[in-house]
């Protein structure tokens, strides 16, 4: 349900084609158990509309020819981007974030990491749409790609996981694999993007379904396996309303 | 460069001033029973020039596949729980520590091989040097997630209490990394000493009765490593021993629904009642609930 400074939405008018991201998003949010508080209609639709670019930068993500790399085999365009000794991506000094950022999806062959830290590419590709290179610029002087680690402040909340039963397009959810190879700990679980209609982005598998992320972790499992992977009922949203004030 | 290392590139050239001279002797002196697996490493690509394979003895070998297997290469490694291949493993991660940073490679091998050992043969005699290794390799600032979540993943309350040694540390980075895995406030003006001794007498209070989880660093920046069973500090009952007796599912099934705070009153009570007089103990925890919360609030059960 959404509640709009406390006030019960029921029938919301908006200008949305019902094909649209947004509209399948808000269908989900009026039909869902979970609340989901505004204090304004343009914190709504500020949220719909970087879902959306969320959606579309994860889409743009696994056609860029970014690699999967585990940390330790991790490489960027050193022109961008300077690899520290865990593996992580630090924005090389005097590059506008805007254009590292960019390269990552014009040259993503040139890239390789893991699955989470291709989901926080994901956040600033789609930050940067919404915000413009000069917003964008200004508000993320400093990147440090690596996983959930070193989170710019105004984005630590896509590190951290709720339990939630109404899921989104543009939310980070989780396949978690419990019974994982020790040969492959990479594959203790995949993280990947709720890209709507069933379908998910994760850094490795590409566009799947649940069922064919599930296989994929179950066939990198230890010998006398007997657990299966699964998805876990968590998923992981960026404080929209902190996003939107940078923008107001 | 590091001492070890230096040490293990002598061994290495004196290694192959033998294979020139004599390739049966060579693998003889790879076989020997005190070579350390760092040298068979490094010598990987001799051991494939010279044909040396074939003459490997099986503890070779089946080292040589394990690192072809975790090279993703085509291998004849064939994943065994036997009491022999558990050997072998803890030979390449007991000698090879020793080399950790030798490169990404052997690191990778080795914490692949702590993860076999934890995982798959419940050795827990490894989880000391592996956070030993876990906090060397925070201060040379590398990789060591897998190797943290390796440790972890024995779900074992012991990992805290080698993490919390760190606390003691005089160096700054130990104690912050420290702090981050045991999930607590990390403080710079705290006395090191007081910080640890509040953190190992909640721990030896609660050791029976903590489940530790896994921590992924990879599903989120705050991986939630391990809570107290309430249920079980109320029954003073190890979270090891999964038999519930009748009465005690009775007792679970009721103390559940209690608020946070009666929970919590009730396990610290149990328990301190539990360590001072186990017969008044036994008589207190027979009572109903409700008289249990009564004498409790009464401040104690006479």
């Amino acid at each position: 349900m959404i509640i709009i400074s406390n006030r019960l939405i029921t029938d919301f008018q908006n200008g949305y084609n019902e094909h649209t991201v947004q509209a399948q998003i808000l269908k989900l949010m009026m039909e869902g158990r979970e609340e989901f508080r505004y204090p304004s209609l343009q914190v709504l639709e500020f949220e719909l509309n970087l879902r959306n670019l969320i959606v579309e930068a994860a889409v743009k993500l696994a056609h860029s020819g970014l690699r999967f790399l585990i940390f330790r085999e991790s490489v960027c365009n050193e022109q961008y981007w300077q690899r520290t000794s865990e593996g992580g991506f630090v924005l090389r000094e005097g590059v506008m974030p805007s254009e590292a950022i960019k390269d990552i999806y014009k040259n993503g062959h040139l890239y390789g990491t893991e699955c989470a830290t291709a989901m926080v590419i994901v956040y600033y590709k789609a930050l940067l749409e919404i915000y413009g290179e000069q917003l964008f610029n200004r508000s993320f002087v400093r990147i440090h790609l690596m996983n959930w680690h070193y989170l710019d402040p105004k984005l630590r909340e896509i590190g951290q996981i709720h339990k939630t039963s109404t899921f989104l397009p543009g939310d980070r959810v989780y396949f978690t694999n419990p019974d994982v190879d020790p040969k492959t700990p990479e594959l203790q679980g995949e993280n990947a993007i709720d890209l709507g209609g069933g379908l998910y982005y994760g850094h490795g598998v590409g566009i799947a379904r649940a069922e064919a992320i599930i296989n994929m972790l179950n066939q990198n499992r230890m010998p006398g396996a007997t657990r299966s992977a699964y998805f876990m009922d968590v998923a992981a949203r960026p404080d929209f309303t902190k996003l939107y004030n940078i923008m107001h | 460069m590091d001492r070890a290392i230096y040490r293990l590139r002598n061994l290495k050239e004196r290694f192959t001033e033998v294979l020139y001279r004599d390739r049966n002797y060579a693998a003889q002196v790879l076989n020997h029973s005190t070579v350390p697996f760092a040298l068979l490493y490094v010598s990987i690509p001799e051991i494939e020039a010279y044909n040396l394979y074939e003459k490997l003895n099986h503890r070779n070998k089946y080292a040589y596949d394990f690192c072809s297997e975790i090279a993703g290469g085509s291998s004849n490694f064939k994943q065994e729980k036997s009491p022999r291949e558990k050997e072998i493993i803890r030979w390449i991660f007991r000698s090879g520590i020793v080399y950790d940073g030798l490169d990404s490679r052997f690191d990778r091998i080795i914490d692949v091989a702590a993860a076999v050992l934890i995982r798959q043969f419940n050795d827990l005699t490894i989880l000391k040097p592996a956070i030993d290794i876990v906090f060397r390799r925070n201060k040379k600032g590398s990789f060591n997630h897998d190797l943290i979540w390796a440790v972890f993943s024995a779900h074992r309350p012991e990992v805290l209490k080698f993490i919390a040694e760190y606390l003691l540390s005089p160096d700054v980075r130990d104690r912050q990394l420290a702090c981050r895995l045991l999930n607590i406030g990390f403080d710079n003006g705290q006395d090191n000493r007081t910080a640890y001794k509040k953190f190992i007498s909640w721990l030896n209070e609660n050791i029976k009765y903590i489940n530790v989880g896994d921590f992924c660093q990879q599903l989120t920046s705050n991986p939630a490593t391990y809570e107290v069973s309430l249920e079980n500090k109320y029954l003073c009952k190890s979270v090891s021993n999964n038999l519930v007796t009748v009465d005690e599912e009775e007792k679970i099934r009721q103390f559940a629904n209690l608020d946070d705070e009666t929970k919590q009153m009730l396990c610290n009570y149990s328990n301190r009642l539990y360590r001072a007089n186990r017969a008044q103990w036994r008589k207190w925890i027979s009572l109903p609930l409700y008289r249990q919360i009564e004498s409790t609030r009464r401040g104690g059960y006479e």
